[in-house]
């Protein structure tokens, strides 16, 4: 399938993720927007999650996710493995969000976990999953944040990664572990709730 | 049953901690937010060419040929490194590397730095081990043994300094605000690594890559890739860090070159101890008290007085008569010389007044001009000592024995001249050496076939010496 046979369906977004995103980012490289406009229709949720796995603020997570494609456009000269966008990406974005976070004065995510601006804010078993949560080591933070956040599938998640499928299951597998083990430590059984 | 074991319920709190309101993009939006953006990307035309590919500058080669360039490039690049994993851990470039950076960026640390060549069969693949230490974030010191001896090289990145401390020879070279310019020999392996830390240090596009755990040292230890890369390298890190606490435990970095060599350099970062107290005056980019600043000065500025002695005229002369072919006037004007007259040269004449200290610390093309001078002077009077050798086993074979010791006197003290001054340049101490060591046998054998022991002993004595010196210049060069 050429890339411009891809529209904007769902089936055509998921396409998108497999060998032609060369090619999408190959035009988008030199100067299409509407290629540029399905890479920004594809990676924003990811994005969004990956900022929010540093920020904890869904509004701020999705300012950084759109600073990171204005700073994408300035520097898709730059990207020098085309298949490799999803993870160059997300490492902008990354930038993006610390560079937000630092600007807020807030480093330590361990003694000051970030204020989070979702629903169910207030609830007293929710607060003490999400400090569990950002006690976490920033990979396993990252993971859950990508897998929980948005739902987002393991082939998007390894894709943002850059890793494999099977890697993702180790790794969510591993993070899981960590987190339960956390709550217990922290005397949580689960009956707060 | 409600607890972090189940599945189920951890997936739904989960959920709900982290929120799972969609997200919704709008690309049409997004333009209209951002103009410039869009604008910055349609002025994007033309073919889709990825990286281009520079040549590898010649200076590589250098690089790798070299122990000093090579550890004056681990300390660039391993800062370079150091801080690509500081920015882009602190903004996120990778997770391994915000963990690390948590640790890193709170206290001084220290490691061992070990950087090996990827040539096969190579005198230079033999690792260099040096010895690292991170006052903070961009200020490093790396200490070493090479063959010119002790080294220190410390790197400020944020006053945009680097100084190469040469310990045995006790000068400092420091580079300020360096520019590229690949031209300039060793100083030119400075500026293109000083490149490499501004390309890195504005690294956007690390792609962090897990690669699973393994044990190293004893410990569990997680490891992520990143790869990265400017205009003339290729840049592999492999950090390994303990799961639990992130503390780095062992990091790897591969600098290849794009284009034309597939020789790499490996600097590999181990016993890594954080929280160490580290002395802030080691990490001082300026040159140290009793040291020669380097590269800085201009031949005027040394060259001092311009009067000169008889004696200095009259060596002077017989080498211009020798450089002219007049060997006999040469050797005449030799043997007029007073040689109980104080001798003072001026100060152009480098080979008999420059001190090592003072060449070292001429600009790198007046000390060029200087050694060409040197060299040139000091293979004319090696050439005339030959000479003088050569005469006087003549007049000692026509039982001349007067005139032979008239020779090798003369001959001897042109040795002495250059071998008189311990501070004097180590090029013209060991050609004063050499001549002393030719002449004195020939003297020897004379004061024997005269039976003069006094002036025997003397001779025997002052070879001796000079073999003494030649060896202590030889151990003094090994390091020890």
């Amino acid at each position: 399938m050429l890339i411009s046979e891809i529209g904007t369906s769902k089936l055509a977004q998921q396409k998108v993720t497999e060998k032609p995103e060369a090619q999408v980012v190959a035009a988008a490289r030199r100067g299409d927007p509407e290629s540029f406009g399905r890479l920004y229709e594809h990676y924003y949720g990811p994005m969004v999650a990956v900022a929010f796995s540093v920020l904890a603020d869904r509004h701020l997570a999705e300012d950084a996710a759109q600073e990171a494609f204005v700073r994408a456009c300035g520097n898709l000269g730059k990207l020098k493995q085309p298949e490799k966008f999803a993870s160059w990406l997300a490492a902008i974005c990354r930038n993006v969000a610390y560079q937000a976070l630092r600007n807020r004065k807030k480093l330590s995510f361990v003694e000051d976990p970030p204020v989070h601006t979702t629903e169910n804010q207030g609830d007293e078993t929710i607060e003490v999953i999400r400090k569990a949560l950002w006690q976490l080591p920033a990979p396993d933070r990252q993971i859950l944040v990508l897998r929980y956040f948005n739902d987002l599938s393991y082939e998007k998640i390894a894709q943002v990664l850059d890793t494999t499928v099977s890697a993702i299951h180790g790794r969510l597998f591993r993070a899981r572990k960590k987190i339960a083990h956390k709550l217990k430590r922290m005397g949580f059984s689960g009956e707060q709730s | 049953m409600k607890t972090p074991e189940n599945d189920k319920w951890l997936d739904d709190a989960l959920i709900k901690a982290i929120g799972s309101e969609k997200v919704k993009p709008n690309f049409t939006q997004w333009k209209k937010d951002h103009p410039e953006a869009v604008k910055m990307l349609t002025s994007r035309t033309g073919p889709d060419e990825f990286i281009s590919s520079k040549s590898v500058p010649n200076i590589w080669r250098t690089i790798m040929n070299s122990k000093i360039t090579k550890l004056a490039a681990a300390v660039v690049i391993v800062i370079a490194v150091t801080i690509g994993i500081i920015v882009g851990g602190s903004s996120g470039s990778g997770v391994a590397f915000a963990e690390v950076l948590e640790y890193i960026q709170a206290s001084g640390y220290t490691f061992d730095l070990t950087v090996v060549t990827g040539i096969p069969d190579s005198q230079t693949s033999t690792p260099i081990a040096i010895r690292a230490a991170v006052l903070e974030p961009g200020k490093m010191r790396l200490d070493a043994s090479l063959g010119v001896g002790e080294i220190s090289s410390i790197v400020d990145i944020k006053k945009g300094e680097s100084l190469l401390l040469f310990h045995r020879n006790k000068a400092g070279m420091l580079m300020k605000n360096p520019v590229p310019n690949q031209n300039t020999g060793a100083e030119g392996i400075f500026v293109l690594c000083t490149k490499s830390i501004e390309n890195l240090w504005s690294l956007r596009d690390g792609n962090e890559k897990n690669l699973g755990e393994k044990e190293i040292e004893g410990l569990l230890a997680e490891g992520f890739q990143v790869s990265s890369w400017d205009q003339y390298f290729n840049y592999d890190f492999v950090i390994w860090a303990n799961p639990e606490t992130a503390e780095p435990l062992l990091v790897e970095i591969t600098a290849t070159p794009m284009e034309g060599s597939s020789e790499s350099l490996t600097w590999t970062m181990s016993n890594i101890n954080l929280d160490v107290e580290l002395d802030e005056s080691l990490f001082s980019t300026s040159v140290p008290q009793g040291y020669t600043q380097a590269w800085q000065k201009d031949l005027k500025e040394i060259e001092g007085r311009t009067e000169s002695s008889t004696g200095a005229n009259q060596v002077i002369e017989v080498l211009s008569l020798w450089v002219e072919g007049k060997k006999d006037q040469a050797l005449q004007a030799l043997m007029k010389i007073d040689w109980d007259e104080p001798i003072k040269f001026p100060g152009d004449a480098y080979l008999f007044t420059m001190t090592e200290q003072q060449c070292i610390s001429l600009k790198p093309d007046d000390q060029q001009n200087v050694m060409k001078e040197v060299l040139a002077a000091s293979s004319d009077i090696r050439q005339i000592s030959r000479e003088v050798v050569n005469r006087a086993q003549q007049a000692i074979s026509n039982r001349d024995n007067a005139q032979a010791e008239r020779y090798l006197q003369s001959g001897l003290q042109l040795g002495n001249l250059l071998n008189h001054d311990p501070d004097a340049m180590l090029v013209a101490r060991l050609v004063g050496i050499a001549i002393q060591r030719h002449v004195l046998p020939e003297m020897i054998n004379l004061y024997q076939i005269t039976d003069e022991p006094h002036k025997l002993q003397e001779a025997q004595e002052q070879l001796k010496a000079a073999e003494a010196e030649v060896e202590q210049i030889k151990r003094n060069l090994r390091g020890n």
